[in-house]
């Protein structure tokens, strides 16, 4: 145990100096003010759950629990490069059981963790009121190491190409059951609260009136979070041994060829982008738009340009960090090409337009079926304003706060949260003003909408020029930030 | 007018010199050898040349164009083999070298036709489409070195050329590297293997903490009846392997 408390005490460290190093420390006043508001307001949802629970009404507990459920993904998030690689252990003298000690605690370093560990044992707090208050807590801490055990098992199963299919697969299959489900009338929350769900099972053994009922709950639990304990070192043992952590090629991207000069770098961070977690996010989104345009009774074009924003949203984090998936060795390649910054920065954002492209197109096709072609050529509008809002915006973002990014995860934009959530608002703003001008007559809504695409080509193009030179300056300090 | 010349160049990190005030002048056509133990400025001094890094002070010409003033007409005209390689994670060696191509204005018809000449050359055409973070550190060096040759660069710029490749494109490089500089091509290379630096150079000089101490053709150091091992530790302390008692 002294080793593997040695090994955590040398994570921590260099923890720390990567803290240091990259710039984490902007913004963070600002993040802790947020971080202390959404604490308030979960304290007082925790009260009413707490008191609801008291009488026996346990509807707000499946959202709680669903919510710390999605919190304990965090892994699948997380960036490897705050801690120490687990291969790289490998050579020392260490059993499997110390390795995935030191992985699983290494994790838990980052203070931003520390508010999910604190967030998630306040759920005890409602439980501890409810009729069988030992059984709702025990199994509250059973739940919640189950979502670490199952966050672990889904991060380390993502560097694997097969089982990343089959995670999209049935990632998709849920979604699509879901939304067809609330698209056709159906109560989101009653999905929560399904009889099979962990969350359903918690509910039971903190309420249920008889002894066996809140029995036979927990037994189920302890299976489920052995079997995520299980299936974590299991998946943590797989994928240190596992050689290859690129998918092979698919044949359509692997034949595609673009023209000019920044056609071969174009496809490069086509191909980088789409091993990112988000793309496969707003995928996802753009999948529900159409299954609403395919199935919904009646379409209306408030809701089509509302769902163009959030499949913006959804691919948000991808311009915000151009560079993150580039390396020291890939920064000084860019530095050997006869290329400027404007060329660099430009290949990055027309890579995104066709990740963002490839959603949209069926959106748009399907539109055109359901809501005419007028409906269309300003959802294309719109799309072009929100694209110009949010690469303008990246740019900003990319150059002057990069952070090192995993392939298979989502993107990392938190060398500035505050900044990437002042993006999201920014990027989203000509689709919400778009779909403000709706309620505009015809004339003076074309008039506004042709002012939105000027301001935000113009925005993009002096974000291009101006980024692109001072990407030039930073090259170095971008490299730095990424090593 | 000399193919590479740089003026007075100087690089500080904070207070540490690592190469200070550099002057060097090599001819057309020359396989120019800069030599010096670990942490000597070589590196640097080729980064600097070629654009990875700028200088604190100073300034240097390739083929007559000013690093400074005119970065990218320099990066046109070089090939570099950098020591980190400079290559892209999740791409194969095949898409490195048709993504680098059209950068230097080579059609793609024409860089296809290149590539594969250069990966039958390099023993690479087998192992074209692994990806770099998969191949051997030799491939990837190899994938490096066809990046910096496919335009057909006037000045060459290579980092350790020879350091893990197998013997058979050792021997290929070499034989390159002197078909290339007996047709103009000026050659600028590190290497710490001084046997073969001997045999392939023409001109060196050996840099120790940021500054020149020696700087000759091979020529003079034979004719002085000096080896290039012996010039080489005249200038470099050695640790004595006595103080290591304790190991064996």
């Amino acid at each position: 145990m002294d080793r593997v408390k040695l090994i955590i005490t040398y994570e921590w460290r260099a923890y720390w100096r990567r803290f240091s190093r990259a710039g984490l420390r902007s913004n963070q006043g600002i993040v802790l003010l947020l971080s202390v508001l959404v604490a308030f307001k979960y304290v007082q949802v925790l009260r009413v759950a707490a008191a609801n629970l008291a009488i026996g009404n346990a509807k707000l507990l499946p959202q709680l629990l669903t919510a710390i459920f999605l919190v304990w993904l965090y892994p699948v998030a997380a960036n490897r490069r705050d801690t120490l690689a687990s291969r790289k252990w490998m050579h020392l003298p260490l059993a499997l059981g110390e390795q995935f000690i030191v992985r699983a605690f290494s994790l838990l370093i980052p203070p931003a963790v520390w508010m999910l560990v604190a967030g998630s044992i306040a759920i005890l707090y409602p439980l501890s009121q409810a009729r069988n208050p030992i059984a709702g807590i025990v199994a509250g801490l059973l739940f919640i190491l189950m979502s670490w055990f199952t966050g672990l098992t889904i991060a380390h199963l993502l560097n694997s190409a097969s089982w990343r299919k089959l995670l999209w697969i049935a990632a998709t299959a849920t979604l699509i059951g879901a939304g067809a489900y609330v698209i056709k009338g159906g109560r989101a929350e009653n999905l929560l609260s399904a009889q099979f769900l962990p969350t359903r099972l918690v509910t039971n053994a903190a309420s249920a009136s008889a002894g066996s009922a809140f029995l036979t709950s927990l037994t189920v639990l302890v299976i489920l979070t052995i079997a995520a304990g299980i299936a974590a070192i299991w998946s943590f043992k797989s994928s240190l041994l596992s050689v290859s952590q690129s998918g092979g090629q698919k044949i359509l991207f692997s034949t595609l060829v673009l023209p000019g000069r920044l056609g071969g770098l174009v496809l490069k961070d086509f191909n980088y982008l789409r091993k990112l977690l988000d793309t496969y996010l707003g995928l996802a989104a753009a999948m529900l738009t159409c299954l609403y345009l395919i199935v919904a009774n009646e379409t209306s074009t408030g809701i089509f340009w509302s769902l163009i924003v959030i499949v913006f949203l959804c691919n948000a984090a991808l311009p915000f960090n151009n560079f993150g998936l580039d390396n020291r060795s890939g920064m000084d390649r860019y530095a050997l090409m006869p290329l400027n910054g404007r060329a660099i920065l430009l290949s990055k954002n027309l890579a995104y337009v066709m990740i963002i492209g490839a959603q949209l197109f069926p959106i748009l096709v399907l539109a055109g079926w359901r809501l005419g072609m007028l409906a269309v050529a300003f959802g294309l509008v719109e799309a072009t304003a929100l694209a110009c809002s949010y690469l303008a915006w990246g740019n900003w973002m990319s150059v002057n706060h990069p952070l090192k990014m995993q392939f298979f995860r989502f993107a990392n934009s938190s060398a500035a949260l505050v900044d990437a959530m002042g993006g999201l608002f920014f990027g989203s703003l000509p689709g919400i003003l778009m779909i403000y001008l709706l309620q505009w007559p015809d004339a003076r809504r074309s008039l506004g909408v042709a002012l939105i695409l000027l301001v935000n080509g113009a925005l993009y193009f002096v974000s291009i020029m101006h980024f692109g030179n001072r990407f030039e300056r930073r090259r170095e300090r971008i490299s730095e930030a990424l090593s | 007018m000399f193919e590479i010349e740089t003026k007075n160049l100087t690089k500080k990190f904070g207070r540490l010199v690592a190469v200070n005030d550099l002057n060097l002048q090599i001819s057309k056509g020359t396989i120019f050898g800069f030599l010096g133990p670990n942490g000597s400025g070589k590196s640097t001094t080729v980064r600097m040349l070629t654009g990875l890094l700028a200088p604190t002070t100073g300034d240097a010409l390739i083929t007559g164009t000013s690093i400074l003033k005119s970065p990218l007409e320099v990066k046109k005209r070089i090939g570099v083999l950098p020591e980190e390689l400079a290559l892209f994670d999740a791409l194969t060696i095949w898409e490195h070298l048709t993504l680098s191509g059209p950068v230097y204005g080579l059609s793609r018809k024409e860089t296809e036709k290149r590539a594969i000449e250069l990966l039958n050359y390099l023993d690479l055409a087998s192992s074209r489409n692994t990806y770099v973070e998969q191949a051997s550190f030799g491939m990837r060096k190899k994938c490096s070195l066809a990046m910096a040759l496919l335009h057909n660069p006037s000045v060459l710029f290579l980092d350790e050329p020879f350091e893990g490749i197998d013997p058979v494109a050792s021997r290929n490089i070499k034989d390159l590297l002197l078909l290339m500089a007996g047709k103009g091509v000026t050659i600028f290379l590190t290497s710490h293997i001084l046997e073969v630096v001997e045999r392939l150079v023409t001109d060196f000089a050996i840099i120790v903490s940021g500054t020149i101490v020696c700087r000759q053709t091979v020529a003079e150091t034979l004719q002085s009846g000096e080896t290039l091992e012996d010039l080489f530790f005249k200038h470099v302390v050695r640790g004595d392997v006595g103080d290591l008692e304790w190991i064996g």
